[in-house]
């Protein structure tokens, strides 16, 4: 009895050291993961459980001087694929294609690539994204993008000045290029830690940087003007079955271009065509052309300005002139020249034997002082990437040819915003105005950032000077040259051009600009206009081919600002004023 | 040395409380509980709502962009033109509100032009 009771006792003690012996085996383990191995265990949790959520930043919208929306970015999801993951590839892939409409092949082609990330299709739209994510597929997820996918909701309107993005929404041209900085937000990242389907643990925030939304970019132009530019000028590049054609538009009084066009355009374009960049290039500011009569207006500004020419000097004009060795003639338009003709005249019929006359009058030092002062050889500083200064030889290099060709427009070579930035100078009593393009800067709030205001770039002429060039240029819209540049009941003023295009480095035969450059109301001009068609079939004068098309969209324009006209009668007597319609 | 019956009163005492306290730290402890599954289940419709609104953001933010489409110039004109079968006035009434006396011959004028009736179409638009 008394050993059954020992042998128990034995036991009982042998069980209880065994269990010491465990119990302190577990504290040591204990101590050793708490205490000694504390941190890497707590890195191994932290780096399951936690991770990292971007929060997207949009780029911020482009509008129109009315806040009309003409870009915006939305936050879109991308679908990718871990390969590794997929068990049956033809069917991910006919599944996907069925969603994406993308070719199967391609999509399979995508997933058997030996990696264990590929992007699928980025940024998509949220209908496709719900039914991927409804297909449940393995090795198929959707990513959030820190980055939007752009949108021009009014289509191609503006896609000139607008530019476009890149697939991360970075600014590639125009606009977005340009504007980029202010444009494109700054993505925010926030650590934290998640549970099994990845949705955030309540209060496992650890950090979080916020993302910074871009900026808004408020143009000066404006969304009716663009489109009425845009649609004449398609139809009249149609009509005319010319190469392309540049229309833009200023403000008379500050500079702020209200709309520039250029056709053909990226709709018009076929991407795959040889010549896509240069038919989509930006021509009213990347390109430069021989302006041709349009230049005459600086010219006669110069020739008043300095005083070398009065309004009623007789200057020697006739159908020849010689200079530099050369016998130079007028444009065979069907205005023949007296031997003198005053410079009203002289603009009036565009003759280049009187505008010769007086470039040589006031010889090439003061013509190229103006030149200058006009800002021709120089980049007017507009916000659009690519621009040219133009041709403008040193004066240096001027011989009596050369002075004599640039009085009527030849052998200098400017851009569409150059000349209608020097005519605008010429008009708004000497005052020239820095072209703007860039209205306002706004905060995703709608605050304002930035505020451009009108700026004086120079006064090349005096007051006294641009009034008479307004009283001379209205006078080639009411019996010159520009008769077909008249819009009924408003006071025009402009000028007409033809000049021959320069192709390898010499005139082009047969080959011609046609532009009119003009203003209206001409007694308070609010906006000035060229207009500029290349090589235009049949008729070829720029007062027969640009005129009509400055006075259908000048018209247009005006109605839709709502300027009432000078002599309303002459509208009501039109009766029946040609259908705009095709 | 206490009688039994204080000793039976006494320990009947500590049992009583001892299982008050018991019952008091549960319930603390369940109410402690309660409130924190209450705050994760708070918190988790707390997470919930600010996906829904960012949801309803994007929505609006779409919703912004098809009215910017919709309301595109070219869009109007065609379906003006092709769906609604509308042209462009063939005349422009201006009657000028600055001057009475041309204001009365423009209007004598324009009706003598018109065959005596206005209702002929025209677009009429008033200069001020």
């Amino acid at each position: 009895m008394i050993g059954w009771k020992k042998k128990v006792r034995k036991r009982l003690i042998d069980v209880f050291y065994i269990l010491l012996l465990l119990f302190c085996i577990l504290a040591y383990r204990l101590v050793s993961l708490q205490i000694f191995q504390n941190e890497t265990y707590k890195d191994k949790a932290e780096q399951q459980h936690k991770g990292t959520v971007s929060l997207p930043a949009l780029r911020g919208s482009i509008m129109d001087r009315k806040y009309i929306t003409l870009a915006n970015s939305m936050a879109l999801s991308s679908v990718a694929a871990d390969p590794t993951q997929i068990k049956d590839r033809k069917k991910t892939a006919l599944l996907l294609s069925q969603v994406l409409g993308i070719s199967e092949e391609l999509l399979e082609s995508k997933i058997t690539i030996p990696t264990t990330f590929v992007w699928i299709e980025r940024k998509i739209e949220d209908e496709k994204a719900k039914k991927i994510e409804d297909l449940k597929l393995d090795g198929v997820f959707l990513l959030k993008e820190s980055t939007g996918k752009r949108f021009y909701p009014k289509g191609e309107l503006a896609s000139h000045i607008l530019g476009c993005t890149g697939i991360d929404d970075q600014g590639l041209d125009g606009i977005e290029a340009v504007m980029d900085n202010y444009l494109k937000g700054k993505p925010g990242e926030m650590s934290a830690e998640m549970d099994r389907d990845g949705r955030i643990i309540p209060g496992g925030v650890s950090s979080i940087i916020s993302a910074i939304q871009g900026y808004s970019v408020v143009l000066t132009i404006d969304e009716s003007v663009q489109y009425i530019v845009e649609n004449s000028l398609e139809k009249a590049v149609k009509a005319y079955g010319a190469d392309s054609g540049s229309v833009l538009v200023m403000d008379a009084k500050t500079g702020e271009i209200l709309a520039l066009a250029n056709k053909p355009d990226y709709k018009s374009t076929d991407p795959k065509s040889p010549n896509y960049m240069q038919l989509t290039r930006n021509s009213c500011v990347c390109d430069s052309y021989e302006p041709g009569s349009t230049f005459k207006v600086i010219l006669a500004a110069a020739a008043l300005d300095s005083g070398k020419v009065k309004l009623d000097d007789q200057i020697q004009c006739g159908n020849t002139i010689q200079a530099g060795g050369w016998t130079l003639h007028n444009a065979n338009d069907g205005f023949g020249g007296n031997p003198t003709e005053n410079i009203t005249d002289i603009l009036a019929y565009s003759f280049n034997t009187g505008s010769v006359a007086i470039g040589l009058k006031m010889g090439s030092k003061i013509f190229y002082d103006y030149i200058e002062k006009f800002g021709f050889g120089q980049l007017t500083g507009i916000e659009l990437p690519g621009e040219t200064e133009g041709i403008l030889l040193p004066l240096n290099d001027w011989t009596e040819i050369n002075l004599a060709t640039i009085s009527f427009g030849q052998g200098i070579a400017v851009t569409p915003l150059q000349i209608v930035s020097a005519v605008q100078g010429a008009i708004n009593q000497g005052e020239q105005m820095k072209p703007r393009i860039i209205k306002q800067i706004l905060d995703s709030e709608g605050n304002i950032v930035k505020d451009f205001k009108p700026e004086v770039k120079s006064r090349p002429i005096s007051s006294e000077t641009s009034y008479q060039i307004n009283m001379i240029l209205r006078n080639v819209i009411e019996r010159g040259t520009g008769t077909k540049a008249k819009i009924p009941g408003y006071l025009t003023g402009g000028k007409s051009g033809t000049a021959n295009i320069v192709e390898n480095g010499v005139y082009a035969q047969g080959k011609y600009i046609a532009s009119f450059i003009g203003y209206v109301p001409a007694e308070d001009p609010k906006f000035v206009m060229l207009v500029k068609i290349k090589n235009p079939k049949g008729t070829i004068w720029g007062g027969s081919v640009a005129g009509p098309i400055f006075s259908e969209i000048g018209r247009e324009i005006l109605w839709r600002l709502g300027i009432p006209p000078s002599f309303p009668n002459e509208i009501n007597k039109l009766g029946a004023t040609p259908q705009k319609n095709e | 040395m206490r009688p039994p019956s204080t000793v039976k009163t006494i320990s009947s005492y500590y049992v009583a409380f001892s299982s008050f306290l018991l019952l008091f730290v549960a319930f603390l402890m369940i109410l402690y509980l309660g409130i924190c599954a209450q705050n994760i289940k708070s918190q988790y419709s707390l997470c919930r709502l600010k996906e829904t609104k960012q949801t309803l953001e994007r929505t609006k933010l779409a919703l912004k962009l098809e009215l910017n489409r919709l309301s595109s110039l070219e869009r109007i004109e065609s379906i003006a033109k092709k769906e609604l079968g509308m042209s462009h006035p063939p005349n422009r009434l201006i009657i000028d509100l600055r001057n009475p006396s041309v204001l009365q011959a423009s209007m004598e004028e324009t009706l003598a032009m018109n065959d005596g009736s206005l209702d002929n179409g025209a677009e009429e638009d008033i200069a001020e």
